[in-house]
């Protein structure tokens, strides 16, 4: 959801003028932050997932299946619970890029405690329950849990339906997504927009590869009938998905988990640890190939939202030689990590990274660990895309608006988020690569899996951090179709040592050797991610009776993911896709297979099982609201706060 | 013809130290299938490094023998504090004398470097002191002792293992000090008896999973140990008195920085 200021936003001209003045006070209250925060004592573990739903509306009586554009009016409704009770709130609201999207979280954060961890669905299934209570059941209203929507962008996907405006007047200026479908009620998305179009001097260009099935039109080309001054036609490509809007990319959802480590070192080995595992667990949780109404060659959303708000201009991008711009820039600011955080791991920190050196030496001379303001000098060579006229001038001792304004519009796979100043939340990492399942159950046991690893990797001290080039090379590879199954992946294949040479610590190895163990392509044994993590079950003389068994069924649900015995969403929609009796075998969703599709879709969400199979074993486990009398009082401390 | 090395040994303890980090298990690259393969690799790792070095001279005349792995150390240090920090020891007794189990805790307390232990869970050999067969009046015996040592100060809370409904409700009624836990095989952790179900939650008593076999050491796999470390001679008439397992947990955070073993075995010299 990123910064919400209140006030005005600056357009681009005014914008651009105060970027300068951003990150120079941006850094600046950096160093304060890191100064004043850098030695907080240690932190208790606290952690919230974070699940987008759309608003669909299924209209059995016309066959259509589109989204509702009212999350501005939902929203007020959902956050009274919030602001009348606050910190007694079971859960929270927030708007999200779409106006047919919200963003729910729980109240407060979960805690250091095992039994925490069956209470992740149950909170789920309240907010799913507390937003299904303010829409018309009768009239086909919903909401869903999926990454893409399939038609988004496609002629009446919406309702009420808007004509897209490829005009100046307009701020997307998209052939296909109009402007009424960006979340409106406040100017943070729409200025994020136009500020980026106008910043890369021309729109947004997402390609995506389309499925060549047996009667897609090949080669595949569209023609866009209100594409007046030819920029689609020169920007679209032979056998692509052409989008033109930052909304195919921040209008999908996501699931994303954050957590406080205990101190500012801790949260920094728990950014290097995760960041290998941002391409495994996007492969595993693959669930969006259908963008703009056709099948594509991919099975997830994190390069389609990587292009959808790509703000560099020609120069950056290396079409054209350096003359304005300061940098050239490899990747848009949507994107995976380019370094590890520790200094242990600067070795493997084998790619280029573009600096600001400047603000970089600036750091360093001001006490920033090397590593840390080689880091944050990254993420600075950015321009602020949104800025408020009320924001500009700032103190750097108190406030950090500066700073949060370059972080929250730098998109990357982990995001290290030191503590607000004059607050009790500590150092935190966010991990935000996952696509968001289509039931509450699956999206319990992705979050419940991972928040278990980071305890077994600080536990047994383990170590996957292998050279930054790999995990970028396992990105490319995580989106393939079939990625699960057909993938090969670089990993580290041996996790007790600490230091060695980083030549030699990967191995290829498939999801399932990964996630379920088994041998490596160099022919040695890998003991499994599940396996690891089941060992520190094992090991806890805390885990009760009710939570084992939850636990039991997530890790039989990823376990069958990994192994290919159940299907990824991905490959369940393709699958759904291809056996429907109207289905072409042209790539192309029509209305009327985007509408059973979307309704069986809606099915599953509410526990029926018929067309589940090979997706779900089941959704039924033992999470519960509220952790049980006896073992509260076993030594987890009360949760306060936000994250 | 082959010679026993520790001819006068009645009694021997090893400790495993602390194993939580796999340095002691580095050669292992495969994850313990279970905890007895888990405590005959600990077991395994101390003879074998301690076996290197040692003055078969002195040791044969020994009738009680100790080996540690002086890298190990588990004692409680002070990165967290001791509030922070939750000491579990589960005490799996097949050796039901009392002062063996005082003992066998003042020997875990000392291991720790700890005062206390916050959580003691107790489970009692089907076959307690060799040839006798399970019955509530061994679980009762070994509880008092646990009892005075809550009355004392050195544990806070105890809890019991395997214990169906009928057994933990006499053992609720009857005991001083309550139950606060029955830890129960995690194979049946989603299909827990109702009436089992229920009773805990009337008496507010947690269930908890292990994953430990009936009986972690049988007497065969330790004497199995002892051929390989010493010799078939050395081995005969070995049995496990007790295991006990710790750990310690940093209870807001869920790492755990302690775990580890202490095993006791015996032999009557004149049944070999």
């Amino acid at each position: 959801m990123g910064l919400l200021s209140e006030g005005s936003p600056l357009d681009w001209e005014e914008t651009k003028k105060y970027a300068d003045h951003v990150r120079k006070h941006g850094v600046k209250q950096f160093i304060n932050l890191y100064h004043k925060l850098k030695n907080r004592p240690c932190d208790v573990l606290k952690w919230g997932d974070e699940v987008e739903y759309m608003l669909v509306k299924i209209d059995s009586s016309q066959k259509q299946a589109t989204l509702m554009l009212n999350a501005p009016e939902l929203l007020p409704l959902l956050q009274r619970e919030e602001i009348e009770n606050p910190s007694e709130n079971p859960t929270a609201w927030r708007p999200e890029y779409g106006n047919y999207m919200i963003e729910g979280t729980p109240g407060k954060p979960y805690g250091g405690l095992f039994a925490h961890f069956n209470v992740v669905e149950a909170n789920m299934r309240l907010r799913r329950e507390q937003l299904e209570k303010l829409l018309n059941r009768s009239s086909g209203e919903t909401c869903l849990s999926i990454t893409s929507f399939p038609r988004l962008g496609c002629p009446g996907f919406s309702i009420p339906r808007l004509e897209p405006d490829p005009s100046e007047a307009s701020v997307t200026k998209s052939l296909f997504f109009p402007d009424g479908a960006i979340f409106g009620s406040h100017p943070r998305f729409k200025t994020l927009t136009r500020n980026i179009r106008s910043r890369r001097g021309e729109k947004v260009s997402i390609n995506i590869p389309v499925f060549k099935d047996k009667n897609t039109q090949t080669p595949f080309v569209e023609k866009f009938p209100n594409d007046h001054d030819g920029e689609g036609a020169s920007a679209s490509k032979q056998d692509h998905i052409y989008m033109d809007a930052m909304g195919f990319g921040m209008g999908s959802s996501c699931l994303q988990v954050t957590f406080q480590a205990c101190n500012i070192d801790e949260a920094k080995f728990l950014y290097d640890q995760l960041t290998p595992m941002c391409p495994i667990l996007l492969a595993l949780s693959a669930s969006a190939p259908i963008y703009r109404g056709l099948l594509s060659d991919i099975d997830c959303r994190w390069y389609v939202i990587s292009s959808s708000v790509d703000c560099r201009t020609k120069e950056e991008r290396g079409e054209e030689p350096l003359k304005n711009d300061r940098f050239r820039i490899p990747k848009s600011r949507y994107d995976s990590v380019d370094s590890y955080l520790s200094p242990d791991n600067a070795k493997f920190n084998d790619t280029h990274l573009v600096m600001d050196e400047q603000l970089c030496q600036e750091m360093i001379d001001g006490g920033v660990d090397t590593s840390l303001a080689r880091h944050v000098a990254h993420l600075f060579i950015r321009d602020p895309v949104s800025l408020f006229s009320e924001k500009i001038e700032q103190d750097d001792e108190n406030d950090s608006d500066h700073f949060e304004n370059i972080q929250s519009t730098n998109w990357q796979s982990m995001r290290f988020k030191p503590p607000p100043v004059n607050s009790d939340i500590g150092w935190r990492v966010e991990f935000r690569p996952m696509e968001v399942q289509l039931t509450d159950f699956e999206n319990a046991a992705f979050v419940v899996f991972l928040v278990l690893l980071t305890r077994a990797i600080l536990t047994f001290k383990l170590n996957f951090v292998i050279p930054i080039s790999k995990v970028d090379a396992n990105m490319q590879e995580s989106h393939k179709r079939d990625a699960v199954r057909k993938g090969k992946f670089h990993f580290r294949k041996e996790l007790h040592s600490k230091s060695s040479n980083p030549e030699d610590v990967t191995a290829e190895m498939d999801i399932n050797t990964i996630i379920n163990g088994g041998k490596t392509e160099a022919g040695t044994d890998f003991p499994g991610l599940i396996p690891l993590v089941n060992s520190y079950i094992a090991t806890l003389d805390d885990a009760d009776v009710d939570t084992t068994c939850t636990i039991s069924q997530y890790f039989k649900l990823l376990s069958d993911r990994a192994a290919g015995r159940l299907k990824t969403t991905a490959r369940w929609m393709r699958d759904f896709v291809d056996s429907h009796p109207s289905y072409r075998h042209d790539s192309v969703i029509s209305e009327e297979v985007n509408y059973d599709l979307i309704k069986t879709i809606a099915n599953i969400t509410k526990g029926n099982m018929d067309g589940a199979q090979g997706l779900l074993h089941t959704t039924v486990s033992k999470s519960v609201d509220e952790i049980p009398e006896s073992l509260q009082g076993t030594g987890g401390v009360s949760i306060n706060g936000s994250m | 013809m082959e010679v026993p090395r520790i001819p006068q040994a009645s009694s021997l303890i090893i400790n495993s130290g602390n194993v939580i980090n796999f340095e002691c298990l580095k050669k292992r690259k495969r994850i313990a299938q279970s905890t007895t393969e888990e405590l005959k690799d600990c077991l395994k790792t101390v003879l074998d490094s301690r076996l290197k070095t040692i003055n078969w001279d002195e040791e044969k005349f020994k009738t009680s023998l100790e080996f540690t792995v002086p890298c190990c150390n588990p004692a409680l240090s002070d990165e967290q504090t001791r509030e922070d920090l939750k000491v579990t020891v589960k005490a799996m007794m097949c050796n039901a004398d009392p002062e063996v189990i005082v003992d066998a805790i003042h020997r875990v307390l000392k291991e720790l470097d700890t005062d206390i232990i916050d959580v003691l869970l107790l489970s009692v050999s089907e076959k307690p002191n060799v040839i006798e067969t399970f019955h509530m009046d061994h679980l009762k015996t070994l509880w008092s002792v646990l009892e005075r040592m809550v009355d004392k100060g050195q544990i806070k809370t105890l809890g019991v293992c395997d214990l169906e409904k009928p057994a933990l409700e006499e053992l609720y009624n009857w005991a001083k000090v309550k139950p606060s836990i029955d830890q129960v095989n995690e194979v049946s952790c989603c299909i827990i008896p109702p009436d089992l179900n229920a009773f805990s939650k009337e008496k507010k008593i947690q269930l908890l999973t292990h994953g430990d076999a009936l009986e972690i050491l049988p007497a065969e796999d330790f004497q199995e140990l002892m051929k390989e470390s010493f010799s078939d001679l050395d081995a005969q008439g070995w049995h496990t008195s007790w295991v006990l397992r710790y750990t310690a947990l940093i209870r807001c955070r869920g790492v755990i920085t302690r775990k580890g073993y202490t095993v006791r075995a015996q032999r009557n010299l004149n049944n070999i």
